[in-house]
């Protein structure tokens, strides 16, 4: 397996496409740094103020999630696509290697080029917090560690959605084909899911009035937006919007160990870890029986 | 020793049996010839022993190991290039082979054996050009270079699908000369899969035979001489003569293509020549021939 390893990595510093979208990353982690200088704060009532804080910082982070996660998928669906589509896989099966092997690898360095992504993307705006902000303080009732913990939660949902693709890359005969399905899975999936929900909440709450009845409307569109939780691509877009789910004013909002968020926490791991133990086990069997190119 | 023995191979593609329970045995020091037409099963076959492919039923011993782990192991001693060779196209040739001695794990210079390998498959010039990319290479270079990934692990078993294919015949030849040497010197045992039969005939030492995923049979070059139809040729100085008075001495069996008549078995010849003379048609010259591997594989698949 560290033979695998190796051979993966020389490829991945040698794929020009992975530098270049790799680059392209880090300037969008910068940009970051832009868009949290010019945040619009309500200090008063009807009276704003513009100024910088660490929070500010991360938190435009997320603005960008969805465009980095894209690319992320992008560089993971290229990178496994060519291996496939150049038959070059075909040399590591020669070469004494177990299918199943080889698919753990791959699902293992598409996580490791996630993780290369998100360093890459918070790398800008983490240094200047440092640098300019040091030490990185969580203001106005937060703590940093529910920070810290609502982001690796959506880190667990990104790693997800890459092994998801990772999988589908192998399984595609292109590598057109294994971007499209990571625009399927990133871009797509999201917003159909997304509608799937509204036409699900707008069918059910038509036969609630608002006006007469809220409780029961209310219970009705908890009940639609709970059965969603679990569902990943929601989660996906949710991920996209962490930041403004980040209310440090509200400290319970954050705080995934309260009661209200309980269900919130079981649901995306059990989810994510489900399908992630699906990927691993069931999709490397399926790859080990199937015939390559 | 058998390297690779198959017992009742099949591969059933949908509603197509690509290899119908093929039995095929490959002994240390072979270099087995393997041929069929276009979709016989010859890359079928191949890619099932590569691991590129899952067996639909049947199984095979691959140095001696047949459960899926062992062969998976065994594989470390083998090497093949299926169909077109397998190269990273925006890498260059160096950075190929390096690649592919990292995946090998080998321990020596990298340096050093991705020299001796070039110099062995007469690609040396591409130690110069270090930067080219294996995508603007020429067909031929490819596959010289899909051999030279092959060898660089010293295999004691090499597999090679369509070798030739883009190779000039200055290219040929040189592949023919060095895959004689690497059997010879080194005992390496190979299974070579072309269409280019007389080619074939100059290398190997046995033969199977395929035919609508059906090995039709294995025989040895030896063998393959003793059952060849020998014939007599004559070259004749002009194709107008009347064949009905030989026909009438008795001649059977031949065949005539302009001004050469091949007369198969054993048979007098004396009578017809004389008829020949009769009809002032003079022999230029008479030799003996036996049966190509062309004619021997045409006659084993029915002349379709």
């Amino acid at each position: 397996m560290k033979q695998l390893f190796a051979i993966e990595f020389a490829r991945l510093r040698r794929q020009t496409s992975a530098i270049v979208i790799a680059f392209i990353i880090f300037l969008l982690g910068g940009l970051n740094v832009l868009v949290a200088w010019i945040t619009k704060v309500e200090i008063n009532p009807g009276e704003f103020n513009f100024f910088l804080t660490s929070r500010t910082i991360l938190e435009s982070s997320f603005q960008l999630g969805q465009i980095q996660i894209l690319l992320i998928g992008v560089v993971t669906s290229l990178f496994i696509a060519t291996d496939i589509t150049q038959g070059t896989i075909r040399n590591k099966i020669i070469a004494g290697y177990s299918k199943f092997e080889i698919y753990l690898v791959q699902m293992m360095m598409s996580v490791i080029i996630t993780f290369i992504g998100l360093i890459l993307f918070h790398a800008l705006p983490s240094a200047f917090s440092w640098l300019i902000l040091f030490p990185i303080t969580v203001d106005d009732g937060g703590t940093f560690a529910n920070f810290m913990i609502h982001m690796s939660f959506g880190y667990l949902l990104i790693i997800t959605g890459v092994l998801l693709t990772t999988w589908l890359a192998l399984k595609s005969k292109t590598t057109a084909a294994a971007i499209i399905f990571t625009l399927l899975i990133f871009v797509l999936g999201p917003t159909l899911t997304t509608i799937i929900k509204t036409i699900i909440e707008a069918t059910v709450l038509l036969d609630f009035d608002q006006f007469t009845d809220l409780a029961a409307f209310e219970k009705a569109q908890g009940n639609i937006n709970a059965a969603f939780e679990w569902v990943y691509f929601y989660q996906l877009q949710r991920l996209a919007n962490i930041g403004s789910l980040f209310n440090f004013f509200i400290p319970t909002r954050i705080n995934f160990f309260s009661e209200g968020t309980q269900s919130y926490i079981w649901k995306t791991l059990g989810s994510n870890l489900a399908l992630i133990g699906l990927l691993l086990y069931a999709g490397g069997r399926n790859f080990a029986k199937s015939d390559l190119r | 020793m058998e390297i690779l023995k198959t017992i009742d191979l099949s591969k059933i593609y949908q509603k197509t049996k690509a290899l119908d329970g093929v039995n095929l045995t490959i002994q240390k020091g072979d270099i087995y010839g393997f041929i069929g037409k276009n979709g016989a099963g010859k890359t079928t076959l191949i890619r099932v022993i590569a691991g590129i492919a899952e067996p639909t039923k049947g199984s095979f011993v691959l140095f001696g190991e047949s459960n899926p782990m062992g062969i998976v192991r065994a594989r470390k001693k083998m090497a093949a290039v299926v169909e077109s060779p397998a190269l990273h196209l925006n890498l260059s040739a160096y950075e190929n082979l390096k690649l592919q001695c990292i995946l090998l794990g080998i321990k020596e210079n990298h340096n050093l054996v991705i020299q001796n390998v070039l110099k062995k498959v007469d690609l040396e010039k591409l130690l110069i050009e270090k930067k080219k990319k294996a995508k603007n290479f020429s067909l031929g270079m490819r596959q010289r270079l899909g051999i030279a990934m092959a060898l660089i692990s010293n295999p004691s078993f090499l597999i090679l699908d369509e070798p030739n294919n883009g190779l000039d015949p200055e290219g040929i030849r040189d592949l023919r000369n060095l895959l004689l040497k690497l059997n010879q010197e080194e005992g390496l045992t190979m299974l070579i899969s072309s269409h280019m039969l007389t080619e074939l005939s100059k290398l190997a030492t046995r033969y199977g035979f395929i035919d609508h995923g059906k090995l039709l049979r294995e025989i040895t070059a030896d063998q393959l001489q003793k059952e060849s139809r020998q014939a007599t040729v004559l070259s004749l100085a002009n194709s107008s003569f009347n064949l009905e008075p030989l026909i009438k001495q008795g001649l059977k069996d031949f065949e005539l293509r302009g001004a050469q008549l091949k007369i198969y078995g054993q048979q007098p010849i004396q009578p017809y020549l004389n008829e020949l003379l009769k009809q002032n048609i003079e022999l230029i010259q008479m030799n003996k021939e036996s049966d190509d591997l062309e004619a021997f594989f045409m006659k084993m698949i029915g002349g379709k």
